[in-house]
């Protein structure tokens, strides 16, 4: 009895321990298998940061781009010039912001406290990367390899979101993109982006000052929050207010201020529901104008003792109000989730 | 006694002015426009970009674009197809320009000519809702309206043929983008004469 016990008791250690070195070696296959899955290299330990100088040419334009990039965080910032011109674009993503300065336009958008997924904190990696993090995530297919001035490359085939396909040469060093055509339909266009710089740097190498962007005082500035709701300092001049339609909101705010230092925001609070979008809009005006969206005019709906001026369109029905010092907004679908939304707004108190 | 004048002369000018400007408002609001692009599927349709520059008095669609090339330096490209409203009708895009490549960082607009003359204030018109985008793996995404807007707007008042302004639309609404984000306009777009 003591004997079929202990033989028992050690089948069941061993396929115990058979079972966990099965798990532990499908485990270590899986994630080296992942990683072989990428035909590009690591960058050098210790110098996460790619630092590119290049010169980019496209039908009609060729451009001047600087970059550094962490590719372990995504932070950086991107500097592209006119050939033998001015500064047109700049780029930096830090510290849980997005900036981007349009010189040619004087304008700059700002996105303040970025949700942890936001795209916006990997969108200096896709403008280097893009390529290859799709071969890596299987979005893109290799299609062969070759040289292309003494570089070792690789070819690749995807076809974008938008329906275009592309053919990108990579560097198989590093994955950086050194040409791309793309065509849709008759149209057909070729990228060649030739690189003067391409260096691993650690967090110490990079600029001391790789943070400054060269705004001039005149600019104007477009600022976006994440989770606004959750904003305790947003020191507005109106009241924000939130509808109660079964789903949680989510919250935009946008401040705008323009060359002669006018400024104007709104907080956008927008829910998904079965029907589609709706979005309540709190700002302190002006109020919606009578000749939109679409053919018909205005008309006047009361919800719950508050009358609206509502309108029709394609997408549904718009309406504004004056509740005290905010003209609120709201669109929806249609007519129901409407007059949902308006009959159950209330303040919000962060 | 040149005090009372010059009271009566600044109170006069001020009453001419604010009814020169109500009349060319009064005039200007009969455009008949939605304000916005829309995606449209046979069953719904999907808020996209706001119109925020319109080209008039003599904006043809074929005047508009050579004055975009000649510019801003603009080229013909492609995009998806995104519906105007106009008077009540939806109208595909007649033309795409951008600044830039598809796989690139760019200004990229749409145009369509409205269907009918706006009259003295607007005369013949085309509207553009000008945006910059750039490239993500789900494609080209606007990064602001209003900075792009600016941008046209500026170009055309610098060139110091074509007079410009801002005009109220109230077409405000926040679109998401492809992924995740939502950028809106200010509700202003700016209009520029063709002469």
């Amino acid at each position: 009895m003591q004997h079929r016990a202990r033989v028992t008791l050690r089948r069941t250690v061993v396929a115990g321990l058979v079972a966990i070195a099965v798990a532990s070696l499908a485990l270590i296959a899986a994630v080296n298998f992942g990683r072989a899955r990428s035909p590009f290299p690591e960058p050098p330990a210790g110098k996460p940061i790619l630092h590119v100088q290049a010169t980019r040419a496209e039908p009609g334009r060729t451009t001047e781009l600087e970059a550094w990039v962490n590719l372990s965080t995504g932070e950086g910032k991107v500097i592209e010039h006119a050939a033998g011109g001015g500064l047109q674009r700049v780029e930096l993503v830090q510290d849980g912001e997005y900036l981007l300065y349009l010189a040619d336009a004087a304008h700059v958008v700002r996105w303040h406290n970025l949700d942890p997924n936001s795209p916006l904190r990997g969108r200096l990696l896709d403008e280097l990367m893009g390529v290859r993090l799709a071969v890596e995530e299987g979005r893109a297919q290799i299609i062969g390899s070759g040289t292309d001035g003494g570089r070792q490359t690789v070819r690749v085939r995807f076809t974008t979101a938008e329906g275009s396909a592309v053919v990108a040469t990579l560097d198989a060093e590093n994955g950086l993109i050194m040409r791309a055509e793309s065509s849709q339909g008759q149209q057909r266009e070729v990228v060649d982006i030739t690189y003067h710089t391409i260096e691993y740097l650690a967090p110490e190498q990079v600029p001391p000052d790789l943070a400054a962007v060269p705004i001039p005082a005149g600019a104007s500035t477009e600022e976006y929050w994440d989770r606004a709701l959750n904003t305790q300092a947003l020191n507005l001049s109106y009241d924000v207010y939130v509808a109660n339609l079964g789903s949680p909101p989510l919250a935009t705010f946008r401040r705008v201020s323009n060359s002669s230092g006018v400024t104007t925001d709104r907080v956008y609070v927008i829910y998904r529901t079965a029907s589609g979008e709706v979005q309540v809009i709190s700002g302190s005006g002006p109020d919606q104008p009578g000749q939109m969206p679409g053919d018909q005019a205005p008309g006047v709906v009361e919800v719950a003792g508050t009358r609206w001026h509502v309108e029709t369109g394609p997408g549904g029905v718009q309406g504004s109000a004056r509740l005290g010092k905010t003209v609120v907004t709201i669109t929806a679908p249609d007519m129901e989730l409407f007059r949902r939304a308006a009959s159950t707004l209330r303040l919000c108190r962060p | 006694m040149w005090n009372i004048l010059t009271r009566v002369l600044a109170a006069t000018t001020l009453t001419v002015l604010m009814f020169a400007v109500r009349q060319q408002e009064q005039t200007k609001a009969d455009l008949n426009f939605n304000g916005y692009l829309w995606d449209c599927s046979p069953s719904y349709c999907a808020l996209k970009d706001p119109i925020n520059v319109l080209f008039d008095v003599n904006g043809t669609l074929s005047n508009t674009l050579n004055e975009v090339r000649t510019h801003l330096g603009w080229s013909s490209t492609s995009g998806a197809n995104l519906k105007f409203v106009d008077h009540g009708q939806l109208e595909d895009p007649q033309a795409q320009y951008a600044s830039g490549c598809t796989l690139c960082s760019r200004y990229h607009a749409r145009y369509n000519q409205g269907n009918d003359n706006g009259g003295p204030g607007w005369g013949i018109w085309t509207m553009a809702p000008v945006h910059y985008e750039i490239v993500t793996p789900c494609g080209h995404v606007t990064t602001t309206f209003d900075g792009a807007r600016n941008y046209v707007k500026n170009k055309f008042a610098n060139s110091g043929h074509h007079p410009t302004g801002f005009y109220w639309k109230g077409n405000t609404q926040a679109s998401q983008q492809c992924d995740g984000s939502w950028v809106a306009g200010d509700g202003y777009f700016a209009y520029i004469d063709i002469l």
